[in-house]
């Protein structure tokens, strides 16, 4: 489900991910919050589908850190298409 | 009587309708981000005012070019009108496809002139949405161009002529007979997808096409077990097509762990008592069904009862209708406010205006939101997601409602090389050339004539010229209904050729140009992409002559190339 930008710390949506699937996502449910630590294999959230259908938001390996920011304005018709949205950013590490 | 406390409460609402100064209180928050909320209703698609247009009547008073100043609807751009269906064909499969699509309620306006050939295409177009739609009644479909048959310029000789071998006018009875059978067919679809998943038509529709049967006006509910989308249906045939009414409430409620359910009650704003049309003008106590809206006692008095069992299963309730209520009639206004203020509706969405926008109306701290949808035809064509959550913390009703223009859409999809928005500018050379004879788009608005043929004689030969490119933009591979005389393209293009000419009939136009339409729906192409792609181009090109009277870029526009200087004329 996402693709993790690990030199700009950024968790995106992967839109080929949402292209194959048969129902449109429309909510996702994020159950970490600013300032939670985050390590790869964590559950992130529930990504809820039309059809009723739910699968969990696990962050992908190499993806680890604070959360900085969660997407608040996901727009959920596009997140098949380009360009990427991003799920959760995470605090730059320090030097 | 039973509405009468509804009636007092609607009243004095009504007197704070909306306008400047009427405001949403603090109490709604109006926040940037969504808020961490739980999901109480399935996405829905909305969208309205498609406007199906019959080109091949007889001329008719409406559609002079002098008249057309007046009602800048009364005429629209050729191409508009020949390709503007294929723009919510485009919405309905990227949105209510099988794959990753959404249940469609159109709110009204699905035809123009109100002709059966109108219907029948309407018909065709909906057919790309494979989830279950509704739709609400407007006033165009039912009601001679809209307004009615009464009053100048609109008679029944007028309807007849402009819908002339075009299976004739369809009344509103009819509009609503032949709805129900669409509704029938959903339901008896064996393959199209659920809205939940699957195959098999929505189990609502299903008990639908078993179980009704419009000879008998009874209520029909859904009282099947599995999770359905069409709950209940009511309807009343009237032979004052004008008092016909069908209502339906939809349940949209997710189908996992909602705490509450979520509905969606259609209303049918296109019902009076006494027959409207334009003789509301001059006449006082009369409507238009073009400018007003209203409802019978008849009709309100189920609603009422529909939102009394919702009250009882604590359902958020969604109150649509094609009218927005600043022009909804005194007394049927003060009913529907009442209503939303009895039962606690937080929302009544619209359409009709072309336009979009929301609308506050209230006394006091008794405010009532109304969201109003734009057209996906009249520029910019657009349409619009709803979904109803909840917030966790405060468990208020949270509403998430995203519109899309179209114009923009595509040029964001395109800018990201999405597949299956169509690049139009990149094509505009060679599907509509800077040597074009005439201006299709834009040549009818230089019209101030009163001839109603010379208007006519001026769209048919544009249409016919959009015929001709279109031939060579999709040449024809297998053509089942070849126009008359013709059995080639080059055979087709010729006979174009020869009644663009100004001395043939205006009627030989009619003819060819019907048949044309047959032709074009049941022909195949060499390239299906490209033709699906010049059909839309067309239609955005127009609909935005259409709003601007020429071609002007739109404030949003990134870019503009300058011409060479040579050829700026």
């Amino acid at each position: 489900m996402f693709s993790y930008d690990a030199p700009n710390f950024t968790l995106n949506f992967l839109t080929s991910y949402f292209a194959g699937e048969p129902e449109r996502a429309v909510y996702a449910k994020f159950r970490v919050s600013v300032d939670q630590m985050v390590a790869s294999g964590d559950f992130i959230g529930i990504m809820e589908f039309n059809g009723g259908r739910r699968v969990w938001m696990i962050a992908p390996p190499g993806c680890a850190g604070r959360v900085a920011a969660i997407n608040g304005k996901i727009d959920y018709g596009l997140l098949a298409d380009p360009p990427v949205q991003f799920a959760v950013r995470f605090a730059a590490k320090k030097p | 009587m039973r509405l009468s406390l509804g009636l007092w409460v609607g009243a004095l609402l009504a007197l704070g309708c909306g306008g400047p100064g009427v405001t949403l209180p603090l109490t709604y928050d109006l926040p940037a981000t969504e808020p961490q909320s739980n999901r109480l209703s399935l996405e829905v698609l909305l969208l309205a005012d498609n406007q199906t247009q019959y080109l091949y009547g007889k001329p008719i008073w409406l559609r002079k070019g002098l008249f057309d100043k007046v009602a800048v609807t009364g005429i629209r751009s050729p191409e508009l009108d020949l390709y503007g269906q294929d723009l919510l064909g485009w919405i309905l499969e990227r949105e209510a496809g099988v794959r990753r699509g959404a249940v469609t309620i159109h709110l009204g306006d699905a035809l123009n002139l109100s002709c059966t050939w109108e219907m029948d295409r309407f018909t065709r177009t909906m057919s790309a949405a494979k989830r279950p739609w509704f739709m609400a009644i407007g006033n165009h479909d039912g009601y001679f161009f809209g307004s009615g048959r009464t009053g100048p310029g609109s008679s029944q000789d007028e309807w007849d002529a402009g819908c002339e071998k075009g299976g004739g006018p369809i009344t509103k009875t009819q509009v609503i007979e032949r709805y129900f059978g669409l509704l029938v067919a959903q339901g008896r679809q064996p393959t199209a997808a659920t809205v939940r998943g699957g195959v098999g038509a929505d189990p609502g529709l299903a008990a639908f096409a078993r179980e009704a049967d419009i000879a008998r006006e009874t209520p029909w509910s859904y009282t099947g077990s599995a999770p359905a989308v069409l709950r209940r249906v009511q309807w009343h045939r009237d032979c004052k097509y004008w008092r016909s009414y069908l209502i339906q409430e939809l349940d949209i409620t997710d189908p996992v762990d909602a705490p509450r359910p979520v509905r969606v009650i259609l209303l049918d704003t296109s019902q009076f008592k006494d027959e409207p049309g334009l003789a509301a003008t001059v006449l006082p106590g009369m409507y238009d069904a073009g400018a007003s809206g209203f409802m019978l006692d008849n009709q309100l008095e189920v609603v009422r009862s529909w939102l009394e069992e919702d009250r009882k299963d604590n359902a958020v309730v969604i109150l649509m209708g094609h009218h927005p209520e600043n022009v909804i009639g005194g007394p049927a206004l003060a009913a529907l406010q009442g209503l939303r203020q009895e039962f606690g509706v937080e929302l009544y969405v619209s359409a009709h205006t072309h336009s979009s926008a929301y609308f506050v109306y209230g006394l006091g701290e008794s405010k009532q939101l109304e969201l109003n949808i734009g057209s996906v035809l009249d520029f910019p064509a657009q349409y619009r997601t709803l979904a109803v959550l909840q917030e966790e913390r405060s468990q208020r009703t949270v509403m998430r409602s995203v519109r899309r223009e179209l114009w923009q859409f595509w040029q964001d999809g395109v800018a990201y090389g999405v597949p299956g928005f169509p690049d139009c500018e990149a094509k505009k050379d060679a599907w509509y050339p800077p040597d074009t004879p005439h201006n299709n788009y834009a040549d009818y608005m230089k019209s101030n004539s009163l001839d109603s043929a010379g208007t006519e004689r001026m769209i048919f030969g544009a249409l016919l010229d959009s015929y001709a490119r279109l031939l060579k933009v999709a040449p024809t591979v297998t053509a089942p209904a070849w126009p008359p005389g013709t059995g080639t393209d080059a055979a087709v293009s010729a006979r174009i050729a020869t009644l663009e000419r100004p001395e043939a009939p205006l009627a030989s136009l009619q003819d060819f140009l019907l048949a044309l339409d047959s032709f074009e729906a049941s022909r195949t192409v060499e390239d299906e992409a490209a033709r699906r792609d010049y059909r839309v181009c067309q239609a955005m090109w127009a609909s935005t002559a259409d709003k601007h009277k020429a071609r002007i870029p739109e404030v949003d526009q990134w870019f503009v190339v300058f011409p060479t200087p040579a050829a700026k004329d």
